[in-house]
């Protein structure tokens, strides 16, 4: 009789405790992951990193309106602060979008619990809304308000519009919530910035001019600041039930029939003993959301190039081999840095199999050099359109199959995170966060530094010269470079295999 | 051959298995039966390389098989779900495996032929994915896919758990058939004692990371075994 009580006790407080419960478990997922030295070592680094930025923040809160009054003596520096208020927002919505995380909680052991499906939701949800945009807005805005002050704005309507803007923030963070999970409002969402600045760029309107307005006004009449507040309510709300909805297909696989079939690919055979591994790699990126939408989003970065205005122009060389590096290697980095990770699910059977360590690596890497050449076949109209652009394309390519491929295949044997194959949708972001980057940037910042002093100090054809040199040698390495990954891969086996085990 | 040279597997402070000395004959079928917690898994583990020993070695056909890779060529297995590949058909599957294993069409088509009645018609031409198959069907289908190639070495965990009783019934005819022929070394592991009583000579009971019972399979093995587990 005295356990039954107990249980009822328990319960009765659940409401308070049920945030803890979801926090701590949280937290011990984090703690108890087998990638966890390894978070940290880049979380702490991202921590210095924040701090740096978040003093950043502070100092042009501090300096915006002594810097624009010393500028432009005859200008309001006020009015020219809300000037950009909208553009702000369209910026701070694009980053916003790009960096999320969507919550993830593993929700399905909770579906079961005596715990209200709401609240879970409420929970994720909310945990969303306290990032670090949140902070580093915060820590701007605080600023910028104080130095108001002290140029004589008014503190109560200073503080009205601060709180205007933060409350904006948070809707902004809700609306690019709701952007990454429905895809009518992404396509919403881009519509509506593509034609505010379609009509900005034909003269129809002056975006800044609205913004001045708008943001003015909210100085003058603070309570309008309620409006974001209501509209971030209503998205809350929106995403709110969309995430309700989805809870009960968190854990579900797209079902879709391989009747349709995909043939033999006996065309896979000139790939010699590397053929079943590639059959089985273009089978997993077909039919699997997640490497589909990676993919997808690395021949997008195609277009990318489109930004350089004048390639003949010498002063744009950097951009060109910025952008060519980008352009061929973008499909390597993205997708490269989750080898063998997209194996995750079946890499016991890999390991167990009559294959070596070295048949698999190598079909990989034959993998990531085709990526390269694709991706060089999609940027060829570049070239043909305008010469400038061939040489920065061709060391680029020489230089992503001898040196990025082997590079990002050793870096991508310290993911011990499992990949869940059939988790994203388009339009889900998650895992396109800072750690992602700061490989990227391992990768590219030597490249370019290098590209950068040899080209300062010598010239551009230089630099061109010895990208395509350090690429051939790579290539002509190649065994050597192969055996050092395939000792990396044998020592971090056990590792591996239990990291896949964590779900 | 199978040999074990003082193996001892340690999570932390808690000791998974030890097992000091163990030799099993080519050929022979041997049945892990014990508890959970009693280390069969662990052992399995150990034999295919998945997890590193703490200490001691084991050897597959005489190679050390975290020396050397080469154990892979005459070694079948079937743990879990991480032995099959969700994406593909049970068809594209096999064929990935058959390759591997140098294994050509014709004689994957002529291998599976007599799994039919096992795989009672819900395995092949069904155009499913192995990940929409039910926990009973991706069994049958991955253990299947353990036999491909004529491995000189068969390691199966639990393979009758999950089962419909008449897959049951099939897989043991099967095993018994192929412990028949002597020329390869089989591991189950099973809850059922029964089931490892009929198809396998060898019996080891693990408790707690020991070998505690090592009996050679007669009339009586199962009653003795009841007794082992019967609780006091």
């Amino acid at each position: 009789m005295s356990k039954v009580r107990t249980a009822q006790g328990t319960r009765r407080g659940k409401g308070i405790s049920t945030a803890y419960l979801f926090a701590s478990l949280h937290w011990k997922r984090a703690i108890r992951s087998a990638s966890f030295g390894r978070k940290l070592a880049v979380n702490l680094f991202l921590g210095l990193f924040g701090l740096v930025m978040l003093f950043y923040a502070a100092l042009i809160g501090w300096m915006t309106i002594p810097l624009l009054k010393a500028q432009m003596p005859g200008e309001d520096p006020f009015g020219m602060v809300c000037s950009a208020g909208l553009a702000w927002m369209a910026v701070e919505l694009a980053l916003r979008m790009f960096f999320l995380k969507g919550g993830t909680m593993q929700v399905r052991p909770l579906l079961i619990l005596p715990i209200r499906r709401a609240s879970i939701v409420h929970y994720v949800l909310a945990g969303s809304v306290l990032s670090y945009f949140l902070l580093a807005v915060s820590v701007l805005l605080l600023a910028l308000g104080t130095s108001l002050v002290h140029h004589g704005y008014v503190p109560l309507h200073v503080t009205g519009w601060c709180l205007g803007l933060l409350l904006t923030s948070v809707m902004l963070g809700q609306l690019s919530l709701l952007a990454a999970r429905r895809l009518r409002f992404l396509v919403a969402v881009l519509t509506a910035l593509a034609l505010v600045s379609g009509a900005h760029a034909l003269g129809y309107m002056d975006v800044f001019h609205v913004s001045r307005r708008i943001f003015l006004g909210l100085y003058a009449k603070p309570w309008l600041g309620l409006v974001p507040l209501g509209v971030g309510a209503l998205i809350y709300g929106l995403n709110f039930r969309a995430m309700r909805s989805r809870l009960y297909q968190e854990d579900r696989h797209e079902q879709v029939r391989a009747a349709s079939g995909s043939g033999s690919m006996a065309w896979t055979g000139i790939f010699g003993s590397a053929a079943p591994f590639i059959r089985l790699d273009l089978r997993m990126i077909w039919r699997n959301k997640r490497p589909r939408s990676t993919l997808l989003m690395s021949v997008l970065f195609v277009f990318y190039g489109l930004i350089v205005k004048d390639p003949g122009n010498p002063k744009e060389w950097p951009m060109l081999m910025f952008f060519s590096f980008f352009i061929t290697g973008f499909l390597v980095l993205n997708f490269g840095q989750y080898v063998p990770a997209w194996d995750s699910a079946y890499y016991p059977l890999l390991m167990t199999q009559d294959c070596t360590i070295r048949q698999y690596l190598r079909s990989k890497v034959l993998l990531l050099r085709t990526g390269v050449l694709v991706m060089s076949l999609f940027a060829l109209p570049y070239a043909v359109l305008d010469r400038n652009w061939a040489l920065p394309l061709l060391v680029n390519m020489l230089y992503n199959l001898g040196i990025t491929v082997p590079m990002v295949m050793f870096f991508g044997s310290f993911n011990t995170s499992r990949i869940d194959l059939g988790r994203s949708a388009f339009g889900n972001w998650q895992g396109v966060n800072a750690g992602r980057f700061l490989l990227v940037l391992l990768i590219m910042g030597p490249t370019m530094a290098m590209v950068v002093l040899l080209k300062t100090n010598y010239s551009a054809q230089t630099a061109m010269a010895a990208l395509a040199g350090l690429g051939l040698a790579g290539l002509l390495v190649q065994g050597p470079l192969l055996r050092l990954i395939e000792v990396r891969y044998a020592a971090r086996k056990y590792k591996t295999v239990a990291g896949f085990k964590e779900n | 051959m199978i040999e074990v040279e003082h193996l001892t597997k340690q999570y932390g402070r808690s000791t998974a298995l030890d097992l000091p000395e163990l030799t099993i004959p080519d050929g022979q079928c041997v049945g892990l039966v014990g508890n959970n917690g009693a280390g069969k898994t662990t052992f399995f583990n150990l034999l295919l390389d998945l997890v590193p020993a703490t200490t001691g070695l084991v050897r597959n056909l005489g190679v050390q098989v975290a020396r050397s890779e080469s154990w892979k060529h005459h070694t079948g297995a079937y743990l879990d779900e991480s032995f099959t590949i969700g994406y593909l058909t049970p068809e594209e599957y096999y064929t990935f495996i058959a390759d591997l294993r140098g294994v050509t069409k014709e004689d994957l088509d002529a291998f599976l032929h007599p799994f039919e009645p096992f795989f009672n018609g819900e395995i092949l031409g069904k155009g499913k994915y192995l990940r929409d198959l039910s926990k009973g069907n991706l069994k049958k289908a991955g253990v299947v896919a353990a036999l491909i190639g004529s491995p000189k070495v068969l390691v199966l965990d639990e393979p009758f758990a999950n089962l419909d009783p008449s897959s049951q019934l099939r897989l043991k005819s099967i095993l018994k058939e192929l412990a028949s022929r002597k020329d390869i070394t089989m591991l189950i592991s099973s809850h059922d004692l029964a089931h490892v009583a009929e198809v396998c000579d060898r019996i080891l009971v693990l408790e707690k990371g020991k070998l505690v019972k090592d009996l050679k399979t007669t009339p009586e093995t199962l009653a003795e075994l009841e007794k082992v587990f019967a609780p006091a």
